[in-house]
């Protein structure tokens, strides 16, 4: 993974067969930052259930569009037995895929999902899109990726634009993830990267937490 | 070989069926390119029916009183294939255009047929050209360059590598097929390699792979039952998809192409369905899939539909070829990946219906959606696009951002495709396109925009005038739900006026970037009075 990208997950990346959530204002940004990376490595992408995704942007990230395929999954298909088969399929045939916020998979569903995705090395990327809901109840993500406090640059009252965006992510989760730790990112910057930003100028952080940029720093 | 070419010009899978019934009165083995391109040999039928010419207007009187609708019919006759297909989409042209003209009507069997012959009207809506035997090379001398990349040239499938090749030749100043006719063969041979050697062939009125087409053994057809029987068509193209990978491969193996199939489906109530396809260059799986589904809905339409579900399907290739040998590139094979994302692509196709899955690909425009658009996935895998988005992406990256940092990675991706020729997916991509707001692009372009309010201080709407300038500042945005939220930071209006020259397709907006205070960043758009959220910057 590239630098702000393996320093904001746990294990340096996104573990084959495991699930990633990631939510807040920027979700969709980060999500497509991680796919990207998947994607520059010749991996193939799907994303399921997005039929809001900005293709402009995901061109932008570096994404490779050769290797990515877009499926729709109309409303009423989006619970339910459809739901499953649907992503039992794509799941068997691509390294990563990205979920939609409006997909629910139930119980033993979600379970014989992960399972396949374990048995076909496949990654997940649950993209929240702030509904926050427990979609993941099912799908126990690795990590949680939360995007918070957001802050555009360049625009201002009635004059400039939309430059470039700092934020706050905070990484919680399972196993390696389970210490909160929190990163200032660019989301993205102002040449169309997602990095890392400099290190907090007040860095009187929360208990319990561990400020990654200073780490680094030191 | 004489051959009859029936052209209906764009018409729906579903429409054709008539017509392919129609034709099956004059020959057993009427074959369809596509929907609406029917072909056959002329020299069987014409015995029967008293003659080339009487076959002709038989056939174009047939299939006129079996299309739907009042659409012009063209039919064409030539010796071989391209020929033919050129004359028939001459005479359907010509006739739509000079319709009941006088000069239309007068027979052009007794000039020589050149481009500007024109057709014989038979009725309002239909056209016959007759290009007499060993005339051909005289007929293709007066047609322009481009038919070369007519759905009738074995060259159309190839799409990227003929635009090249007349790229090439238009520059070297040919502008016509009588031109190009007028070059040698070694030097087409040795200047475009195999491609220019099957042009020169083709506008020498020497028709496509004359003697090696032979028929097709009879082992390598396919079949399969379909248990439990099958409702729906994609269903039945679920089946035929592994059906076709196996006959394709099967037939490699034998070093051959296929150039014409047999389509057979059987339904629960006894019906069946029984038509010939013919490909202008060679099948491969995903061609037959369509072929199976465009006969299907046509099948549905038809006064002899099934009523029961779909039981069996079996493919046989009718006509092969020796493969030619063409290799795919060092970097363009199939890998496994790509092999497996294909068959679960199939797989949810067949789930969902062929339509739920769509790739990416980057266009010209200036508003978010028109940027990055969705392209049904067939069509997208039929035209073999590669590369040209990865060119796309840095090329719109570099003007976009001229003098920072080049992008990375592909670079030598874009200079190479960049040499490659004209693209012209490419060029519209690359085009300036002024008006078009500059990175960042939004992550999510809504479907459907959202319909919202934005108001001043004083609670007003705000507007823009005719100077371009909004009425007042935005304050707070509330949605149809009649939530608000106030604005922290906003800049616009930035004008768009598209296509101005044509009123109904006439779009004038004014865009603003707004930030509101839960952090969120959207493109709002105004037009005709009313306010809409089309992207976030998520």
């Amino acid at each position: 993974m590239e630098g702000a990208l393996a320093t904001l997950l746990p294990e340096g990346g996104i573990r084959r067969g495991t699930a990633v959530a990631v939510d807040g204002h920027g979700s969709m940004t980060l999500a497509m930052a991680l796919a990207a990376e998947a994607s520059r490595r010749g991996s193939w992408v799907a994303a399921v259930g997005m039929a809001d995704l900005g293709v402009a942007a995901l061109a932008e990230r570096g994404v490779d569009l050769d290797r990515w395929a877009l499926v729709d999954l109309p409303g009423a298909a989006r619970t339910g037995s459809l739901a499953a088969d649907v992503l039992g399929a794509v799941v068997g045939g691509f390294d990563l895929v990205l979920l939609g916020p409006e997909i629910r998979v139930a119980g033993a569903t979600a379970r014989r999902l992960l399972a396949r995705m374990r048995e076909h090395g496949t990654s997940l990327v649950c993209v929240l899109g702030g509904t926050s809901a427990d979609i993941t109840a099912g799908l126990v993500p690795e990590a949680r990726l939360t995007v918070t406090q957001t802050q555009w640059t360049g625009i201002d009252d009635g004059h400039g634009r939309l430059l470039a965006r700092r934020a706050e992510v905070t990484v919680g989760g399972r196993g390696a993830a389970s210490r909160p730790r929190r990163l200032l990112m660019w989301l993205p910057s102002t040449d169309g990267r997602v990095a890392c930003a400099e290190p907090v100028k007040d860095s009187a952080l929360g208990d319990g937490h561990e400020d990654v940029t200073e780490r680094r720093a030191s | 070989m004489r051959m009859v070419v029936v052209d209906l010009g764009e018409i729906d899978a579903r429409d054709c069926e008539p017509v392919a019934a129609a034709l099956e009165q004059f020959t057993p083995s009427a074959e369809a390119l596509r929907p609406g391109l029917h072909a056959f040999g002329a020299r069987g039928p014409s015995r029967c029916f008293g003659g080339e010419r009487a076959l002709v207007e038989l056939v174009a009187q047939a299939t006129a009183d079996s299309t739907p609708s009042a659409r012009s019919v063209g039919v064409g006759v030539a010796d071989g294939f391209f020929a033919a297909g050129l004359a028939a989409r001459l005479a359907r042209v010509s006739e739509r255009t000079e319709m009941r003209s006088p000069v239309a009507a007068q027979p052009s069997t007794e000039r020589s047929p050149t481009a500007q012959s024109p057709a014989v009207s038979l009725s309002l809506f239909t056209a016959v050209l007759v290009v007499p035997p060993g005339q051909g090379r005289q007929f293709l001398a007066g047609l322009p360059l481009t038919s070369l990349s007519d759905p009738v040239s074995p060259l159309y499938s190839d799409e990227k590598g003929t635009e090249v090749l007349l790229d090439v030749l238009w520059r070297l100043g040919i502008r016509t097929l009588g031109d190009l006719a007028a070059l040698s063969e070694s030097d087409m041979l040795g200047r475009f390699g195999w491609p220019g050697l099957l042009a020169y062939r083709l506008v020498c009125g020497l028709d496509d792979r004359p003697q090696q087409v032979k028929p097709a053994p009879t082992s390598s057809a396919v079949e399969a039952e379909i248990d439990p029987p099958a409702e729906r068509i994609e269903t039945v193209a679920f089946t035929a998809r592994a059906l076709a990978d196996d006959m394709v491969s099967r037939l490699a193996r034998d070093g051959l192409d296929c150039v014409s199939i047999g389509i057979t489906a059987e339904s629960d109530s006894g019906h069946a369905s029984n038509r010939r396809w013919r490909h202008e260059f060679r099948f491969n799986a995903a061609d037959i899939v369509d072929r199976v589904r465009w006969q299907l809905e046509g099948w549905h339409r038809s006064p002899d539909r099934p009523t029961g579900p779909v039981t069996l399907i079996r493919i046989a290739p009718c006509v092969v070829s020796p493969a030619d040998g063409r290799q795919l590139g060092m970097w363009g094979a199939k890998s496994d990946a790509d092999e497996r994302a294909a068959r679960a692509l199939a797989r949810v196709q067949g789930l969902l219906g062929a339509e739920a899955v769509t790739v990416p690909r980057l266009a010209g425009g200036r508003r978010p959606a028109d940027i990055g658009r969705r392209v049904p996935y067939d069509a997208a895998e039929a035209s073999g696009a590669g590369g040209y988005s990865a060119t796309a992406l840095d090329g719109g990256r570099g003007k976009k951002s001229r003098g920072r940092k080049p992008p990375r990675a592909s670079r030598t991706v874009t200079t190479g495709a960049r040499k490659a020729g004209a693209d012209k997916a490419t060029e519209a991509v690359e085009a300036p396109w002024p008006g078009r707001l500059p990175p960042p692009q939004p992550a999510v372009v809504l479907e459907r925009p959202e319909p919202i309010t934005v108001t001043d201080c004083e609670g007003n709407t705000v507007t823009v005038g005719g100077r371009g300038e909004a009425s007042a500042a935005p304050w707070q945005v509330t949605d149809t739900k009649g939530r608000s939220r106030m604005v922290v930071a906003w800049a616009g209006p930035w004008p768009l006026d598209e296509r101005w020259w044509r009123q109904s397709a006439r779009r004038r907006q004014a865009r603003f970037q707004l930030v509101l205070d839960d952090g969120s960043a959207h493109l709002c758009v105004l037009e005709s009075g009313r306010w809409q959220r089309e992207a976030t910057y998520d």
